[in-house]
Order: structure tokens, then C-alpha cells, then sequence
């Protein structure tokens, strides 16, 4: 599709977007390539090295377990990336089907999904993922599904937004007069016309569930016992790590989540920044 | 015999939006038309921005439903049918829309634009049919243009697009609205020729919307004049042309520039258009009328038979 080489070819020279690309991809590959990088297996414990200093065998120290804090920095990488990227999947689809619907068929069923989005918008999403997640039990997918479901609305907004532009145009009036039902125009005519503010949107969600998911896990909400940046802030700050000055166990995970999350908004940036030029071309 | 089209007392008022809008107020967009169009031939509406002319043509074609009035088209009731009527209804008439930049998904490509209306009206074609009417249309080598999408094209190159989507499926009633607005001058006469071209060739009746009397006159054989969602008058097109008996029609010939001379304009008209909301009475031309005279402010004029086969809305006949 030609669409989508003159994307990529304009991804390329765009700085921020491939900058973000390559902070991405770094995390990514140290996520996969976990157990091979990692010198320790990040579970060991051994009570004669409580909260040992950084040393030339343990980069980071190590923690009140005595388990080495760099293998658990590395392997966090794969937690915040799953739950990141599958929570702002669940979030982008669910907004996109409650947009286009909304959008397009309008009246009662308009009203009754922008009342639910208003919700979702006005409460303090943390407190009540705390509540539901207490509630559904600490398993990976329960923590996915808290998030995605709970952070929908912006994007569902955004894509009602532009249904409602797009659904006026001659080439919808065109496919209607030939008999088009309302689900092959939501489809096939809407769909392909808001996936631009769409790739941009998914950045952002993801980069918003990487930052929840530690928060969540720093609050002691999840699974506090998988590994993950959020679990070792909150080991440190337990462990009393910041008073102590014992900077190798906080920083790292907290300037991880920071570096990830910038990665994924610098991409979310690049793409609306091609994408909205082609958008004025289009309504031209 | 069936008439192609039949419109009685055809109204569409909207509603405004707002919260100082007093109740019971209308914009009517149109207000009472009889239109009938005749099989196999072209009959055209013509008016400025805000007369009405587009919504006619779009509640003709299904896409919205009028307020009060019958619409037949070939036979069928377009708002009280069943849903297979319907459905049988609109496999037979198509609109070509005045914007070729919107008119066409941005995001199709040209042979899935022109595959849309025979898939979804469950056609079975061969895929000579899509480089047959490409052909037709003037994008030639079709080969060329099938995987293209609309932003690779010219303005003229989609309009052709959309002509071929319209005429791929044999309908027998099409709805120009606009159809070379858009276009340079230079290329409006090939593509009137185009369509006219089609039309006698399949025996298609048409209904023709524009704003421009010369395209109605050489694309029609009757003009409706249409002026805040009524006709104004009615007639062949020859005769309108040269002998307009409406001072709005007389505005509207004097409007087309003409080469060679310049002549000083006997009939004017002044100001804009004004909003059809019901506070109006008398005839809603009379504030831009030079005749105007005084019953002009009192009664509203009927649509009475001034000559054969001619209508007229004005108190002066």
C-alpha cells in the first residue's frame, strides 16, 4: 500500500519518532532477551548480601533479599512492556468501536456511550482501579483488563469526533444510496479515514498504562511478586532505600519507566505530526 | 406510462438549532414542489446557494427524508416501500455529486471506488465491465488507473472516477447535483457531453441540479427555477432561455457572461438571498425584485399556467 511506505519513508527523517523508535526497541530487546543478558536469575535470594552497595558483581546492589537489583531492572523491562502495550490495545479498541458507533449512528445510543465516556473522564481513574483490581484479584490479565478499561474514553471522544465530520461526506451519501448497511460504512468507509489519529493515539495510551501499571504495582495493587519497576520503587521506598541514600535501587527503575514512557509519546508525536498534514490534504 | 420521476407538494423544513430561536420556526429549505420528469429524458432544477435545489435532489434519492410530499421514482414510493423495494429501488438510481475531492474515500482505490455499487447491490461482474467504463468515461489506458488512489488524481480525472461509479451499474434514473461545478471551464462542456452522451445512449432519465441556467439550457430540455424552496418557473428550456418571464429568471440569464460584448444589463437584482424562515409573507422575492409592486408584499404569488406549458409564480402574469 502506497499509504503506508510514504509513512514509514516520512518516519524515517522524522528526529523525534526515531528517537523514540530506538528507545522502544532498546527496551524491547532487553525484555526478550532477558534471561540471556541478565548475569543473575533475578529470584535467587541470599540473606548475606542484604542491600550490598553497587559492586563490580552487582551493578545496581542489590536488594533486602539479597537478589541482584540489575537482573531485576532488566527483567521489569518485560512486564511494563506487556501490560503497556496489551492495556493501550484494550483501551484503543474499545474507544474506536464505542467512537465509530457512537458517531455514526448517533441519537439515544450517542448519548447514552458519551454519558459512559463523561464517567470515565471525570472519575479518578487510579483510586478506582485500586478498588477493582483489590476486587478481581492480582493476576496479569485482571491488571491489563483494569487499565484498558479504564483508560478508553479520550480516545472513544477523539474518534467521535471525527465520525461526526466524516459521516457527511458525499462518498458516505454514495455508498448509502447503494444499499450500504451501516456496519459496512462504519468499516470499510469510517475506519480507514480515523486509523491516522488512531497510531498516534495508541502511543499515548500505552505510554499512560506503562506509567498506571507501576503506579498500581508501587501502591501495592497486582501482582506485587512477578518483577517489575514498579514492584522495586516500591521495595526501595519499603526498605527505607531513600532516606539511606541508597540511589542504585530507586533511580534506575524510576529514570526505566521515565525513559520508556518518553520513547512511546516522542513516537505518538512523530506520527501526528505525518499524519495531520495528510489529514489536511484529505479534507482539502 | 410511468413517469421517471414524480414529486407532489414535496416540503423539508429543518428545525434550527439554538436556544433563541423562537418555537415554531422553520427554515424551509424547500416548500410545495411538483417536479415530474418524463423516461429517458433530462429535466433541470437550477437556483442559487440556499434555494433548495440540492436537498430535492437528495431527498429524490432516498438520502433524506422530506417533511411532507410524495416522491415516485419509476413507480416506486421513495418513503412508504418496503425495505426490498427499496433496496430494488436504489440498485436503479445513482447520484453524481458536485465535490469530486470528497465525493471519493480518499482511502479506496479507483477499482474499488467503481467495484462499490455492484457489490454492494450484489451485481455479479467481470472485471471488463470496470475497465469498460473507465474507457467510457475518458481514463484511458484503464489499466492505469485502477490501482491509483483519488490523491493521485486530477480534479477532472476524479470527477471522471465518480461518473463511472455512477453509470457501472446500469441505473435508469441518475441525480446530477452539480456535476461540473467543480471543474474548469474549459472541461465543462467534453463532460456534459459525457454524461449527455451516456444518457441518450441508455435511455437514463435524469433530474439535473445547478446553479448555472447556460449548463441547465444545454443539458435540459425543461428548467424548474427554483427560489427559496419553490418553483419560480417553469418551462422548456428554449423558451425560458429566450423569453424568461420571471424577473428572478431574467436575473439568472443576465448572470452567464457572455463573450464579445458588453452589454448593459436591463434586469438587476439586489442583495442576497434571504433566509426561507416562516415570518415572511408576500412573495419572498419582492426585496430584490425591481418590479416589485404592492400586492408583492401582501399575497404570496401562486404558480399559475401563463403561457402553454409554462409556469409562473409572479403577479405581474
Amino acid at each position: 500500500m502506497s499509504d503506508e511506505f510514504d509513512f514509514w519513508k516520512e518516519f524515517k527523517s522524522n528526529k523525534k519518532g526515531m528517537i523514540g523508535l530506538i528507545i522502544v526497541l532498546f527496551f524491547a530487546v532487553i525484555a526478550i532477551f532477558a534471561p540471556i543478558i541478565s548475569p543473575y536469575n533475578p529470584n535467587t535470594t541470599n540473606p548475606a548480601l542484604f542491600l550490598s552497595p553497587p559492586s563490580r558483581l552487582h551493578y545496581f546492589g542489590t536488594d533486602t533479599l539479597g537478589q541482584d537489583l540489575f537482573s531485576r531492572d532488566i527483567y521489569g523491562a518485560q512486564i511494563s512492556l506487556i501490560v503497556g502495550i496489551s492495556a493501550g490495545a484494550v483501551a484503543i479498541v474499545i474507544g474506536l468501536l464505542a467512537g465509530l458507533i457512537s458517531g455514526y449512528l448517533g441519537g439515544a445510543v450517542d448519548e447514552v456511550i458519551m454519558r459512559i465516556v463523561d464517567f470515565f473522564i471525570v472519575i479518578p481513574a487510579l483510586v478506582f482501579m485500586i478498588i477493582i483490581a483489590a476486587l478481581l484479584g492480582p493476576s496479569l490479565i485482571n491488571v491489563i483488563m483494569v487499565i484498558g478499561l479504564l483508560s478508553w474514553a479520550p480516545t472513544a471522544r477523539i474518534i467521535r469526533s471525527m465520525v461526526l465530520s466524516i459521516r457527511e461526506w458525499p462518498f458516505v451519501e454514495s455508498a448509502k444510496a447503494n444499499n450500504a448497511g451501516k456496519i459496512y460504512i462504519m468499516f470499510r468507509h469510517i475506519f480507514p479515514n480515523v486509523t491516522s489519529v488512531l497510531y498516534g493515539n495508541a502511543m499515548l495510551a500505552i505510554s499512560a498504562a506503562i506509567f498506571t501499571q507501576a503506579a498500581l504495582v508501587f501502591l501495592g495493587v497486582g501482582n506485587v511478586t512477578s518483577i517489575s519497576w514498579g514492584g522495586i520503587i516500591r521495595d526501595a521506598y519499603t526498605s527505607g532505600a531513600l532516606t539511606a541514600g541508597d540511589f542504585s535501587f530507586i533511580l534506575p527503575p524510576g529514570i526505566f519507566i521515565f525513559v520508556l514512557i518518553f520513547g512511546f509519546i516522542m513516537m505518538g508525536f512523530a506520527t501526528e505530526e505525518i499524519m495531520n498534514p495528510r489529514l489536511r490534504t484529505i479534507k482539502g | 406510462m410511468v413517469e421517471a420521476l414524480s414529486v407532489k407538494g414535496l416540503k423539508k423544513y429543518y428545525k434550527p438549532r439554538g436556544r433563541f430561536v423562537s418555537k415554531g420556526s422553520f427554515v424551509k429549505a424547500v416548500d410545495g414542489v411538483d417536479l415530474s420528469i418524463p423516461e429517458a429524458s433530462i429535466h433541470s432544477v437550477v437556483g442559487e446557494t440556499g434555494s433548495g435545489k440540492s436537498t430535492i435532489g437528495r431527498v429524490v434519492a432516498g438520502l433524506i427524508e422530506p417533511t411532507s410530499g410524495e416522491v415516485f421514482v419509476q413507480g416506486t414510493d421513495v418513503f412508504n416501500s418496503s425495505k426490498k423495494e427499496m433496496r430494488d429501488l436504489r440498485k436503479k438510481v445513482q447520484i453524481i455529486f458536485q465535490d469530486p475531492y470528497s465525493s471519493l474515500n480518499p482511502r479506496f482505490t479507483v477499482m474499488r471506488i467503481i467495484e462499490e455499487p455492484l457489490k454492494l447491490n450484489k451485481i455479479p461482474f467481470k472485471s471488463d465491465q470496470i475497465t469498460e467504463i473507465l474507457r467510457k468515461v475518458g481514463l484511458t489506458p484503464p489499466e492505469d488507473f485502477l490501482n491509483r488512489y483519488p490523491h493521485e488524481l486530477s480534479g477532472g480525472q476524479r470527477q471522471r472516477v465518480a461518473i463511472a461509479r455512477s453509470f457501472v451499474i446500469d441505473p435508469t434514473f441518475v441525480v446530477a447535483d452539480e456535476p461540473v461545478s467543480m471543474l474548469d471551464a474549459s472541461m465543462r462542456v467534453s463532460f456534459l457531453d459525457l454524461i449527455a452522451g451516456i444518457q441518450r445512449e441508455r435511455k437514463i432519465s435524469m433530474m439535473l441540479i445547478s446553479h448555472d441556467i447556460s449548463i441547465a439550457y444545454y443539458l435540459s430540455s425543461r428548467i424548474n427555477v427554483l427560489y427559496l424552496g419553490k418553483i419560480v418557473e417553469a418551462g422548456d428550456g428554449e423558451e425560458i432561455v429566450n423569453g424568461p418571464l420571471h424577473p428572478y429568471t431574467k436575473a439568472l440569464i443576465q448572470s452567464v457572461p457572455k463573450l464579445g460584448k458588453i452589454e448593459k444589463k436591463s434586469v438587476d437584482i439586489k442583495g442576497n438571498i434571504m433566509t426561507s424562515s416562516s415570518e415572511i409573507t408576500g412573495c419572498k422575492f419582492r426585496e430584490r425584485c425591481i418590479f416589485a409592486i404592492d400586492i408583492c408584499r401582501k399575497k404570496e404569488p401562486e404558480l399559475v399556467e401563463a403561457k402553454p406549458n409554462r409556469l409562473v409564480a409572479c403577479h405581474l402574469y
